[in-house]
């Protein structure tokens, strides 16, 4: 594990694989020159960040490779005005780098492990609509890989079979597995010999008859998943067996949003630039980085070319030689003796 | 401001030279603004001085003034603004003197004065803000945007180099040695060199004048010391502190060490040396004394550490001078002579009681520590009446080549090459050092051959005179050039002194020495390649590679 994720910070991995899985959906393979093998419980997600337009941008996404690879695999729709959907899908390219926190969640198999019944089999009902099917279709898999003694029910609604992300996979499943029964609803099933129509309740009854004996996970759009839910309490459905994916990790959503900011923003407004640097760079470094024309000659805190004025937030600096104390007094730093702590602004020379 | 003449002046790939706030001596932007006022002003009295000659007029006073100011713009001398005020009101009162006196007597003889260049008529601005506006008129690299940066480098050759001879004129004449001669080569150069010339030919000439003037400098001082202090004499120092309280007296400048050894009788006070004070200890007239316990500490650059750990009071008596309130030892810190920091007390005249008082008020050392020998005095007489016995070895085969590893220390890590190349020089060779620099290796063992110590400490930078001479016998005994001498030089550089010891040795026409850690970074390529391909001067490279090409040679 890395020492990062031990520290719930996120590490750097670089995009190996990228193929369309549908029109408007890719899956990619992130991968680590370090780790060879990456655990996780299947139905987890990780954070994923990165950069776009010089801001780092954080969104969760399912893993819908199988524990003990030496990647990991995730799978991104394109949401209508989804940023960070929308650069995965049209710019994210083999070898890129993104930001990946660890794997999170406890809608997954293990942790939410399936019940058997008395003839020892254990019957679970996944239902998933769009890149919901994501989770699921990772503890289908993980179950059926490992032989485990699980009868799968998996309803998957989509628009057609060309929206219907591992459509292939699921119909060959569906054929070598006898415990594997895919349930698939198209909006449009014109060619394919699927059910057409919109989930309904009557329509979840009558397709799983023994619902009542199945665990059920869940996990669609929010409006779907509200939908399911409200059926199944409708039908009496003991809900101790309801499980729903809520992209929400074990940690608690205040630590998540500390973690995430281990970047932080420096404005310089005079060239209409924002930029990002990890916490604790050095302001000279990520200046230069950046392009921008401050001179640092000695980068010791001696000579003064690299003085620059903090007009918004503070850095820690280590040094003030070369600076009067009238300078001090508002707000110059020397840019290679200080470091980043906090979104600032800045004044070059 | 805009100064280069030190070995840690700034180089980037796009700055050379320290340009902005505070040089990396910590000097700030006014102080050098003003100090290049002072050269200026400086290069103004010489013009006039050199002139006042052709009229038989000859003023002591300024003759022996004016390089001691000069001097106080060397590295890590001066960083007080009012101290290069005072110099530069005293230059512009000299200024017009002299020339009134030449303006009358050119009346009086009848003759017509040739048309004056700038540095002659300036007038120094009354106000120090309008002197300080008016420096970046008089930068030492003025003309750039114009001027090929050759000739730019040349004229920083000279003038750093003059400089680092105006150093050596000054502690000369504390020891009551001058010689108009000199001067008057002086002034001339000075003057010529603040009419801004561009010839190329012309200022590599002057820099050669300059070695040999410089050569001539060092003889004079050496004289100066070995008649009021006697010839060095192989002597051991402790480098080891003893108890009791204590005065430590660092710099160059023997006669400040010898008031404050005479003022310190039956005190108590134990004396002690630093940096480049440590040869004095093979003077006999300074050794003498009882209570010049020993050396303590080491080169320059370790000074804050090490002055701020002496239990006693300090006293500066020349370069080099680091900020002492990095260490909070200011308060028993004392200058003398050209020497200043803001705040720092300064000693005028050779009364040393505020010296002696601090130090009575300081804990001094509560312990005797085990003792350290070292051996130093090898000056040129030592050296001379050695020589015989050097010379049979030599013949015997028992020693194949000598080494001089000496010249300035400094913070950089590459001048851990010294360290190494002495340890890993052939057990039968033979190793002269000088100047602090010896520090990098002084306190290692090096055996001896038959009885001839294999590590000859030959004094203070300025003793490269009595390398030399050592040289020069040799030469004689073997009938052979200098350059054709088993002996190689390997210098290391920091401020201007070193600049015009290599001047000299270019001058008397030796050859292949290895200079380093760094090139000047007011040479350009071209001149280090006319310089390399004139002297062979060599960068060094990595101790195996040039002691290989040194020994296989």
């Amino acid at each position: 594990m890395f020492s990062e994720w031990e520290h719930n910070q996120p590490v750097e991995m670089t995009c190996i694989e990228k193929w369309a899985e549908t029109g408007d959906c890719v899956s990619i393979k992130l991968a680590h020159a370090s780790l060879a093998r990456f655990s996780f419980k299947p139905g987890q997600f990780v954070t994923l960040g990165v950069s776009i337009a010089g801001q780092s941008e954080f969104r969760a996404y399912s893993i819908s490779s199988q524990p003990d690879e030496a990647y990991i695999q995730l799978t991104v729709k394109r949401v209508s005005n989804g940023k960070v959907s929308t650069f995965i899908v049209d710019q994210l390219e083999v070898g890129h780098s993104v930001q990946v926190m660890k794997p999170s969640g406890a809608f997954n198999c293990l942790d939410l492990a399936p019940r058997p019944s008395e003839d020892g089999i254990a019957k679970v009902l996944l239902i998933s609509a769009g890149c919901g099917i994501t989770p699921v279709y990772t503890m289908a898999q993980y179950w059926i890989n490992q032989s485990h003694p699980v009868d799968i029910e998996f309803l998957h609604v989509a628009k057609s079979a060309a929206h219907t992300i591992y459509f292939d996979q699921l119909a060959t499943l569906d054929e070598q597995y006898a415990q594997f029964h895919l349930r698939l609803l198209l909006k449009d099933a014109t060619g394919t010999p699927y059910p057409q129509g919109r989930l309904t309740s009557d329509w979840l009854m009558q397709r799983v008859p023994d619902l009542q004996d199945r665990q059920v996970y869940l996990c669609g759009p929010e409006h779907f998943m509200c939908d399911v839910k409200q059926w199944l309490e409708q039908a009496q459905f003991d809900m101790a067996d309801f499980h729903q994916e809520s992209f929400i990790p074990a940690a608690t959503p205040e630590a998540i949003s500390e973690t995430v900011h281990t970047e932080v923003e420096i404005e310089v407004p005079a060239f209409a630039r924002r930029l990002t640097a990890q916490h604790g760079a050095v302001l000279a470094d990520a200046l230069e980085q950046a392009g921008l024309p401050v001179i640092v000659a000695c980068r010791s805190g001696i000579c003064g070319s690299c003085k620059c004025k903090v007009t918004r937030g503070s850095v820690n600096t280590f040094s003030q030689e070369a600076l009067t104390e009238q300078e001090v007094a508002q707000g110059y730093v020397l840019a290679c003796s200080s470091t980043l702590s906090e979104n600032i602004g800045v004044d070059i020379g | 401001m805009f100064c280069i003449q030190c070995e840690q002046t700034i180089q980037t790939p796009t700055v050379q030279g320290c340009s902005f706030t505070q040089g990396m001596c910590g000097k700030t932007s006014e102080v050098s603004d003003l100090q290049d006022v002072l050269v200026y002003s400086l290069q103004g009295v010489s013009y006039w001085a050199d002139l006042a000659r052709q009229f038989d007029i000859i003023d002591d006073e300024i003759n022996q003034w004016a390089p001691k100011a000069f001097f106080s713009t060397l590295t890590n001398v001066n960083f007080d603004p009012e101290r290069v005020l005072a110099f530069t009101r005293q230059a512009s009162h000299y200024h017009q003197r002299l020339k009134t006196q030449v303006e009358a007597a050119a009346t009086l003889a009848n003759r017509t004065l040739e048309p004056q260049p700038a540095v002659a008529h300036f007038v120094l601005p009354d106000d120090a803000d309008a002197i300080l506006a008016f420096a970046p008129e008089v930068a030492v690299n003025r003309g750039k945007e114009t001027l090929h940066e050759d000739v730019i480098g040349l004229r920083l050759l000279c003038l750093y180099g003059l400089k680092g001879a105006a150093a050596y004129m000054e502690h000369a004449r504390v020891l009551e040695q001058t010689d108009n001669a000199i001067y008057a080569e002086y002034h001339e150069i000075m003057g010529w060199l603040g009419r801004d010339p561009d010839e190329l030919n012309a200022l590599l000439d002057c820099s050669m004048r300059i070695g040999l003037m410089n050569y001539k400098v060092m003889e004079m001082l050496d004289r100066g010391e070995t008649s009021t202090f006697g010839h060095p004499v192989p002597t051991q120092v402790n480098v080891k502190p003893i108890k009791g309280k204590c005065i430590l007296v660092s710099g160059h400048d023997l006669h400040d060490l010898e008031k404050i050894l005479q003022q310190t009788e039956g005190t108590g006070i134990q004396v002690y040396t630093n940096g480049e004070m440590l040869p004095a200890h093979g003077y006999p007239e300074l050794n003498k004394y009882p209570h010049l316990a020993g050396n303590y500490g080491s080169a320059w650059q370790n000074q804050q550490k090490e002055f701020a750990n002496f239990p006693g009071a300090i006293v500066m008596t020349s370069n080099c001078l680091l900020n002492p309130n990095i260490g909070q030892y200011a308060d028993r810190l004392f200058t003398r002579s050209i020497v200043g920091w803001p705040g720092v007390s300064h000693v005028d005249g050779d009364d040393f009681s505020a010296v002696i008082d601090c130090a009575l008020a300081q804990p001094g050392f509560q312990h005797n520590e085990i003792e350290q020998m070292i051996t130093v005095g090898f000056g040129h007489n030592a050296l001379m009446s050695a020589a015989p016995a050097v010379i049979d070895e030599v013949k015997k085969g028992n020693i194949r080549h000598f080494f001089l590893v000496g010249g300035c220390d400094g913070d950089k890590a590459e001048r851990s090459y010294y360290t190494d190349f002495t340890a890993q020089a052939p057990d039968d060779t033979v190793i002269l050092t000088l100047a602090c620099g010896k520090f990098r290796f002084n306190k290692n063992q090096f055996g001896d051959i038959n009885g001839i110590p294999r590590l000859l400490d030959v004094g203070q930078c300025n003793d490269a005179y009595s390398a030399i001479q050592l040289a020069l016998a040799l030469a004689k005994e073997f009938d052979c050039g200098i350059n054709e001498l088993p002996l190689t030089l390997v210098l290391s550089w920091f401020e201007q002194k070193a600049i015009v010891i290599l001047l000299t040795l270019f001058a008397l026409g030796v050859k292949g020495i290895y200079t380093g850690p760094t090139a000047p970074a007011f040479l350009t390529d071209n001149l280090l390649a006319i310089i390399q391909e004139k002297f062979d001067m060599r960068a060094i490279s990595s101790v195996d590679a040039d002691m290989s090409a040194i020994l296989a040679a």
